[in-house]
């Protein structure tokens, strides 16, 4: 029972960064490969207030979203500056850069030893420390994230956020800055991807610079492709066919060394496969071309 | 590997990250080949087939068709992460995850003055400079160089003209894919190889091949080996984990400030 | 009639040469003008000037009574200005209806800030685009395209629906890259109706087509360019 609500929560972890990669990737035509980066920020800025300054879960999280904010940023800049194939090929090296930075930056990060005895989170005086109720906490964040898109689609903001994807220029001919909708769109979504990050610090109590590489950023674009860019559903399935692979092949018998390759391989070949046959991913609204 | 990779990127578009799953895959091919005929020529020859089948079933089933439909290069870049991973979980799987170490039986050193060279690395200098040698040389004979250039600078005017850009296509992709072998084992008789190893060498090759725009061999191995030296002066002074994160700020700026690469010369605006 | 955009002695060379050559003239509000020419004669050039795409070597352009030349694109078209390319340009992945209320400059959902601080005003004001939109397709015969991604439409029905857009979002000067370019004559004849109808709303056209007889049926004066110069500007409406 527990472990299934272990991967529940995982789950959850993994919704959120594919909701948050979907705000980039679906409603902004942003390919990144760097959206590990701004999990890591949400966990490192969490995990290093909490253990650090003593701070509470309810005080670490604004102060991991404000991080992730700042970071997001110095993204947005670079999102400015180059488009398309350029713009990820630039995420890939940030996403590099972030990585090296927080495995050397030792005094702050603690590099490779990673950071231990981060506190669960407590709600009026009731400590969040079991899977379930965790499972419950992440359910809630989970929900809280939907409801929003569910309303934020379905304004003129996320409208316009579109239709800077579609046609910059149009954008800016109508009197429109389309810088604006990036950022708004880059902001968005490193808060959802920080907030996942914190989710993830106080569930595990210790975090090191391996759960946040490149390796991970292509996962996360990887969910959203393959579940379709655009609607929330797409990358909610995604996140569940990664997440319930390894589970599907336990069930066949596989021993777990095995699963763990044929995991990865099923999810590469997954991801071509959509890619060269199906480019608008399973639940896709958005054709990326 | 800088060479293939900047070929393979210019003339096809294609941000070939599976360049690295093709040089394990060459490598461990030679591996398990010896392993079971202790054979070179053999498991060389081995290794030659595998690659060159490997990458001719990525270029017809993957990008050419990709390619076809006109997508953005993120899309190729994508698919190619997509192989990458694919390539590597596949052969961790065949042949587990741990370093695959070729007994060799060339060990020994020479010393001149101060520097100790083991006989490796002076077998893996002399190869490497026979091969780019060979390269450059088939690639002046041929005039395939002016074939190539033509086509990375406009692939449907290339066809218009009368090349067959999907034989160029192919060729490049196997040409790299050679070279990308002979790295691979070169590397593997000096440290062995893993499923992992292919990726930091293919990232580096990569920035030489974003910040090299015209396809001129000179340039491409000067500039891989002002990366290295400077990879290894990281290295250094400060440690191995600064390495990829100085190498990709340059990268990084270089994009931002110059995406058409550091020697470049049409920088023609285009007319809105 | 005041004057809406004048331009005096203006300039723009590429690399030496010389593509616009001491071009002055001057529109009055709701009036068409079209330019012809060869290519090369400027046209275009002469577009990404007033637009802010290229700044000019020398010259003034007067939009208003406010100088303009040395703004920039995003400055210009906020001030009214908009400019229509050849093909048009919509935002694929959305709805007709969603493209053109997109067009719309002062709709208090487009800021983050109001839309969390004035979310039900911003609501209701998207509602009222919503309908002020549809009926604006109705008004052209347009209305069952509302709810189809524009992406999808075909390529005269694509033209149709930016030519809404400027109808949409309080355009003074609309500048159009050759409107009938590859359309049907219905087409042709659909969207001369709709410009004059437009026109006559308060919106100024200055139009580049290579169509002349079409675009003359329509134009109040014609300005031939030749070589970055004017070479004739003739006075249809009084001859």
């Amino acid at each position: 029972m527990n472990y299934l609500l272990h991967i529940l929560v995982i789950l959850e972890i993994y919704i959120l960064l594919a909701l948050s990669a979907n705000q980039k990737v679906g409603l902004s035509g942003l390919l990144t490969l760097a959206q590990a980066v701004f999990y890591g920020v949400g966990a490192y800025a969490t995990a290093i207030t909490i253990t650090k300054f003593g701070f509470t879960y309810w005080l670490a999280l604004p102060s991991a979203i404000l991080t992730c904010m700042l970071s997001a940023l110095l993204f947005s800049f670079v999102a400015g500056k180059v488009r398309e194939f350029y713009f990820s090929l630039a995420t890939l090296a940030l996403q590099i850069i972030f990585f090296s930075v927080v495995y050397n930056w030792i005094s702050v990060t603690r590099g490779s030893y990673g950071i231990t005895g981060i506190s669960n989170p407590e709600i009026s005086g009731l400590n969040i420390n079991t899977p379930g109720s965790f499972a419950l906490f992440g359910g809630v964040w989970v929900l809280v994230v939907i409801l929003f898109y569910v309303w934020f689609l379905k304004t003129p903001l996320c409208r316009l956020i579109q239709a800077t994807r579609d046609d910059e220029i149009e954008v800016l001919s109508l009197g429109k800055n389309p810088k604006y909708y990036k950022k708004i769109s880059i902001i968005l979504s490193s808060i959802v991807a920080g907030i996942a990050g914190s989710i993830y610090a106080t569930y595990t109590t210790y975090i090191d610079p391996t759960s946040f590489t490149l390796d991970e950023s292509i996962l996360i674009l990887s969910i959203v492709l393959i579940g379709g860019a655009g609607r929330i559903i797409g990358p909610i399935t995604g996140a569940a066919i990664y997440i319930l692979l390894p589970e599907f092949l336990k069930f066949l018998q596989l021993p777990e060394g095995i699963a763990a390759n044929m995991r990865m391989i099923l999810f590469g070949l997954l991801l071509v496969l959509i890619v060269r046959f199906k480019p608008k991913g399973i639940f896709g609204k958005y054709l990326i071309q | 590997m800088a060479i293939g990779f900047t070929y393979i990127f210019r003339v096809t578009r294609v941000f070939h990250i599976a360049h690295g799953g093709v040089y394990v895959a060459g490598a461990v091919a030679l591996w398990w080949m010896l392993s079971k005929t202790n054979n070179w020529a053999v498991a060389v020859l081995f290794a030659i087939t595998v690659t060159a089948i490997m990458i001719w079933l990525i270029e017809k089933a993957i990008y050419l068709p990709i390619n076809k439909r006109q997508s953005n290069q993120s899309i190729l870049l994508v698919a190619s992460l997509g192989l990458y991973v694919a390539i590597v979980n596949t052969l961790a799987l065949l042949f587990g995850n741990e370093d695959k170490i070729i007994g060799n039986s060339i060990s020994g050193s020479f010393v001149i003055g101060n520097i100790i060279l083991t006989k490796v690395q002076l077998i893996q200098v002399a190869f490497g400079i026979i091969a780019t040698a060979t390269v450059t040389v088939i690639l002046k004979l041929s005039k395939s160089n002016l074939t190539f250039q033509s086509i990375s600078d406009n692939e449907s005017i290339s066809k218009v003209l009368g090349i067959n850009t999907e034989k160029e296509r192919l060729k490049v992709f196997i040409s790299g894919s050679m070279l990308a072998l002979i790295a691979a084992i070169l590397k593997t008789i000096e440290v062995g190889v893993n499923p992992q190893s292919g990726m930091n060498i293919t990232l580096s090759a990569s920035v030489v091949a974003i910040l090299v725009s015209r396809l001129n061999i000179l340039l491409i191995i000067a500039f891989a080996i002002a990366l290295t030296l400077l990879q290894n002066s990281v290295e250094w002074f400060l440690n191995a984990q600064w390495k990829d994160g100085i190498t990709f700020l340059i990268l990084l700026l270089v994009i931002l400030f110059r995406t058409e690469g550091i020697i470049s010369y049409n920088l023609r605006k285009d007319t809105v | 009639m005041s004057e809406l955009l004048e331009i005096e002695n203006l300039n723009k060379s590429f690399d030496g040469v010389a593509a616009v050559k001491d071009v002055s003239f001057s529109m009055s509000k709701k009036s068409i003008v079209l330019i012809t020419g060869e290519n090369g004669a400027g046209k275009t050039t002469l577009f990404n000037l007033i637009t802010g795409l290229d700044k000019p070597l020398k010259g003034k352009i007067i939009f208003n009574g406010n100088n303009i030349e040395t703004k920039s694109a995003l400055q210009i078209s906020q001030l009214g200005i908009i400019r229509l390319y050849q093909r048009p340009r919509l935002f694929k992945n959305l709805m007709v209806w969603e493209n053109l209320v997109s067009a719309v400059h002062n709709n208090s959902g487009n800021s983050f800030a109001s839309l969390i601080f004035k979310s039900k005003v911003a609501r209701q004001e998207d509602k009222m685009l919503k309908k002020k939109a549809n009926a604006l397709l109705a008004k052209f015969g347009l209305q069952d395209l509302s709810n189809q991604t524009a992406g999808e439409l075909s390529y005269g029905q694509q033209k149709l629906i930016s030519f809404c857009m400027i109808a949409m979002n309080g355009t003074q000067l609309a500048l159009l890259d050759e409107p009938f370019a590859g359309l049907n004559p219905s087409t042709i004849e659909q969207i001369s109706s709709m410009i004059l109808q437009m026109r006559n709303e308060g919106i100024t056209f200055l139009i580049i087509e290579h169509n002349i007889n079409k675009a003359l049926a329509i134009a109040d004066i014609h300005i031939e360019m030749k070589e970055g110069a004017i070479k004739i500007i003739n006075d249809i409406a009084t001859t």
